[in-house]
C-alpha cells in the first residue's frame, strides 16, 4: 500500500472526476457530486500524512508499470514536491468549500474540470521526467482555461482565449527545449538530466535555457511574458482566481526551480534571472497602482510577488532558495485569502470598482481577515510575508540595486492595498443603500477565508513550523551549501524599516490619488496592446537574453 | 543541412511568425497548429537512424530507429488535438458573443 501512494495521489481526483460526470447523467441531485468531490479532496491529506513520516529519511520514487528508470515513467516525491503537494491540497480544498455557495450554475461541469485541474497539479509536482511535466503542464492549461469561462461571461472568454494561445505557445516552447535535451543527453529523467547537462556545449545550453525560460516564464507570469495573467485572473470566477494565483502560477515556478537546479554552466545566469525577477516585482506593482478594479489590483500583485520568488531562486544560494520556496507557500495562502475576500466584497456590493464600494463597518469578519491578508502581503512582522521577504533580502545583500527595486515594490504594495482599504472601508462611513444590502456573505465563504487567515498568522508567528522540517531540507538539495547564513526574524531595526515602508506607501497613495487622471490615461494606452505584440516583445526579450549569454 | 530537424525548426518559426502577424483568432490557431507540426517533425527526426529498422524486438539486427521520440509524439498529437478542438469551441462562443473573431475588434 505505502509504495503506491504516489500514484494514488493522481488516481483519486481523476477517478472522482469521471464518477462525478457519470453520476450527473444518472441523477440530477447536486448533493451527491459535492460529497464525491469533497471525499476525493480530503483523501490526499491522508496520503500525504503517511508520506510525511518517510520523507524525512529518503525521497520516494515510484516506477509506473514497473519500468526501471531512466526509461520508464517515474513519480518522485522529495521535500520540494511534498511542500507544493501539501499547499495545493489545502488550497484546492479551501476553494472547494468557497465554491459551494459561489458557483451556482453548471456545477457538474465545474466540479469535473476542478478535479481534472487537481489531477494535473498533483501530476506536475509528482513527475520525475521532463515529458511528463509537459503533459501535466498542458493539462493544467486546458482545465484552467475552461474553468475561467465560468466567470463573467463576455470578458472571461476574452481572458481565456488569450490564456489558451499563450499557454499552448508555452507548452510548445517547453517541448522544443525537451527535444534539444533529449537530442544531446538521450535521457528525460530529471535526475539524469541534471548531471548530464553540463556536458553539453555552451551554445546548445543557451538554446535549451532560453526555450525553458520562455515556457516557464509564460506559465509563471515573469515580465515580459505575463500578459495573459491579469485578464485571465480578473475575469475568472473567484475560487478559480484564488487557485490560479495560489497554485497554478506556482506550478510554473516549480518547473523553474527544477530547471534552475540543472547544472547549467552559463555565464551570468544568476544575474539574468535576478534581473528578470526584480523587473517583474516592480512592473507588477506599477500595474497594480494604475487599476481601480479590485481583482485586477490583486492579479497584478501576483506578478509582483512572483518577482520576489524568482529573485530568491535566482541567487542560487541556500538561503535564497529557502526564501523563494517559503514565499511560494506564503504567497499561496495570502493571495488566495485576498482573492476570496475580494470575492466576498463583490458578492456583497455587486461591483468590482473600488470607488463604488460604500461598505463602512457592515462586514466586520471580512474586514479583519482582509487586513490580515494585506499585512501579510506587505511583510509586516508577525505575519507570514515578513519571514520570506527577510530571507530573500538577506540572500541579495550583495546586489544593492536589486534591493532598492524590491524596496520600491514593497512600498507600492502597501500603497495599492491601502487604496482598496481606504475606498472600500474608510472613505464613506455611510452604507451604500442602493446595492444588495440585505445580502449576507454565506457561512461557507467565511469559513474558507478564516482558515486561510489562520494559516497566514501561524506561518508568520512560528516560522520554524515549516522552515526546519521541510523548506530548509528542500533548499539544501537545490542550493549552494557553502552559502548558509543565520537570519533572525524579529529585530527592532527591521520592524522600524517595515513601518517606514508603510509610511512611504501612504505618501505614494496620496500622490497617485492626486494625479489619477494622468494614471487613467496611461492605463487605457497600455490595455490596448493586443496579444500579438506582447508575443513579439517576448521573442525580442528571448533574443536579448541569448545575446547576453553569448557575448557579454 | 536539409533534414527533418532543420525543417521542423523552420516550420516552428513560420508558425511563430503567423501567430505574431495575424489578427484573426482562427488563423492564430492555425499558426499554432503549424508550429506544433514542426515540433512533431523535429522530434521524429531526432530518433531517425539511416537505414534503421522498425523498433520491433527481433533476433536479426540491432540497428533500430529510436522509438522514444515517436512514443512522445503520439502523446503530444493527442494533447494538441485537444487544445485545438477546445480553442475552436471557444472561438465559436466568442463569435456568438462579440460578433467578430478579430482580436483588436473584441471590446
Amino acid at each position: 500500500m505505502i509504495e503506491h501512494i504516489s500514484i494514488l495521489l493522481l488516481i483519486t481526483p481523476l477517478l472522482a472526476a469521471i464518477v462525478v460526470s457519470i453520476v450527473n447523467t444518472l441523477s440530477k441531485t447536486k448533493i451527491i457530486q459535492k460529497i464525491i468531490t469533497a471525499i476525493s479532496l480530503v483523501l490526499p491529506f491522508f496520503y500525504l500524512s503517511i508520506i510525511f513520516q518517510r520523507i524525512s529519511t529518503e525521497s520516494i520514487s515510484y516506477n509506473v508499470g514497473g519500468w526501471e528508470e531512466p526509461f520508464g515513467i517515474t513519480l518522485i516525491i522529495d521535500e520540494l514536491s511534498f511542500i507544493l503537494l501539501l499547499i495545493s491540497s489545502i488550497l484546492v480544498f479551501v476553494t472547494f468549500i468557497y465554491s459551494l455557495q459561489n458557483i451556482k450554475q453548471d456545477t457538474e461541469k465545474f466540479y469535473f474540470f476542478f478535479l481534472l485541474l487537481t489531477t494535473a497539479l498533483n501530476g506536475i509536482f509528482l513527475s520525475g521526467d521532463l515529458f511528463n511535466i509537459y503533459i501535466f503542464f498542458d493539462l493544467t492549461i486546458i482545465s484552467s482555461f475552461i474553468l475561467i469561462t465560468f466567470g463573467d461571461k463576455k470578458y472571461a472568454l476574452k481572458g481565456s482565449i488569450k490564456y489558451l494561445i499563450l499557454g499552448t505557445l508555452a507548452s510548445l516552447f517547453l517541448l522544443l527545449g525537451i527535444g534539444f535535451v533529449y537530442a544531446e543527453t538521450g535521457v528525460l529523467n530529471l535526475e539524469y538530466v541534471q548531471h548530464r547537462i553540463s556536458l553539453i556545449d555552451v551554445q546548445t545550453q543557451i538554446v535549451i535555457f532560453v526555450f525553458f525560460l520562455a515556457a516557464v516564464g509564460i506559465k509563471a507570469a515573469i515580465i515580459p511574458f505575463h500578459t495573459w495573467l491579469v485578464d485571465a485572473h480578473s475575469t475568472a470566477p473567484v475560487p478559480i482566481s484564488a487557485l490560479l494565483s495560489g497554485i497554478i502560477v506556482k506550478s510554473g515556478v516549480y518547473v523553474f526551480i527544477r530547471i534552475s537546479s540543472f547544472e547549467f554552466t552559463l555565464p551570468r545566469m544568476n544575474e539574468v534571472i535576478i534581473m528578470l525577477g526584480a523587473i517583474t516585482a516592480v512592473g507588477g506593482v506599477i500595474g497594480a497602482l494604475m487599476q481601480w478594479d479590485i481583482k485586477r489590483i490583486t492579479a497584478n500583485h501576483t506578478i509582483s510577488q512572483i518577482g520576489f520568488i524568482i529573485v530568491g531562486i535566482g541567487t542560487g544560494s541556500t538561503i535564497g532558495f529557502a526564501g523563494g520556496i517559503y514565499h511560494i507557500v506564503n504567497h499561496a495562502f495570502f493571495k488566495a485569502l485576498l482573492f476570496l475576500c475580494a470575492g466576498a466584497l463583490i458578492y456583497k456590493t455587486g461591483s468590482k470598482d473600488i470607488r463604488e464600494y460604500r461598505i463602512g463597518w457592515t462586514m466586520p469578519i471580512t474586514f479583519i481577515v482582509y487586513v490580515i491578508g494585506i499585512l501579510s502581503i506587505s511583510g509586516i512582522t508577525p505575519f507570514n510575508g515578513s519571514v520570506s521577504k527577510k530571507l530573500i533580502e538577506t540572500a541579495i545583500h550583495s546586489y544593492p540595486g536589486i534591493s532598492i527595486m524590491l524596496l520600491f515594490a514593497s512600498v507600492g504594495t502597501v500603497a495599492s492595498f491601502s487604496k482598496i482599504l481606504y475606498y472600500a472601508f474608510f472613505k464613506h462611513k455611510s452604507v451604500n443603500t442602493n446595492g444588495n444590502d440585505g445580502k449576507k456573505v454565506p457561512f461557507t465563504m467565511l469559513v474558507s477565508m478564516i482558515i486561510l487567515a489562520v494559516f497566514c498568522l501561524a506561518l508568520g508567528i512560528i516560522p520554524q513550523l515549516w522552515l526546519d522540517g521541510l523548506i530548509l531540507p528542500a533548499s539544501y538539495l537545490l542550493g549552494d551549501v557553502n552559502l548558509i547564513q543565520q537570519v533572525s526574524f524579529i529585530e527592532p531595526l527591521s520592524i522600524l524599516k517595515e513601518w517606514i515602508i508603510v509610511g512611504g506607501g501612504l505618501v505614494l497613495l496620496f500622490l497617485i490619488i492626486r494625479f489619477s487622471t494622468m494614471v487613467d490615461s496611461l492605463r487605457t494606452k497600455i490595455s490596448k496592446i493586443p496579444v500579438n505584440q506582447s508575443i513579439l516583445f517576448m521573442i525580442i526579450t528571448l533574443i536579448i537574453i541569448s545575446i547576453i549569454f553569448n557575448y557579454l | 543541412m536539409i533534414n527533418g530537424i532543420t525543417i521542423g525548426l523552420v516550420l516552428f518559426l513560420i508558425g511563430l511568425y503567423g501567430i505574431i502577424t495575424n489578427k484573426n483568432l482562427i488563423k492564430i490557431i492555425m499558426s499554432l497548429g503549424i508550429s506544433s507540426n514542426g515540433i512533431i517533425l523535429f522530434f521524429n527526426s531526432l530518433g531517425y537512424v539511416q537505414g534503421g529498422l522498425p523498433p520491433i524486438l527481433t533476433e536479426s539486427s540491432v540497428n533500430f530507429v529510436d522509438p522514444v521520440p515517436q512514443a512522445l509524439m503520439l502523446t503530444m498529437i493527442v494533447i494538441n488535438l485537444c487544445d485545438t478542438a477546445l480553442a475552436l469551441a471557444i472561438i465559436v462562443w466568442i463569435y456568438k458573443k462579440f460578433g467578430t473573431v478579430n482580436i483588436e475588434e473584441m471590446t
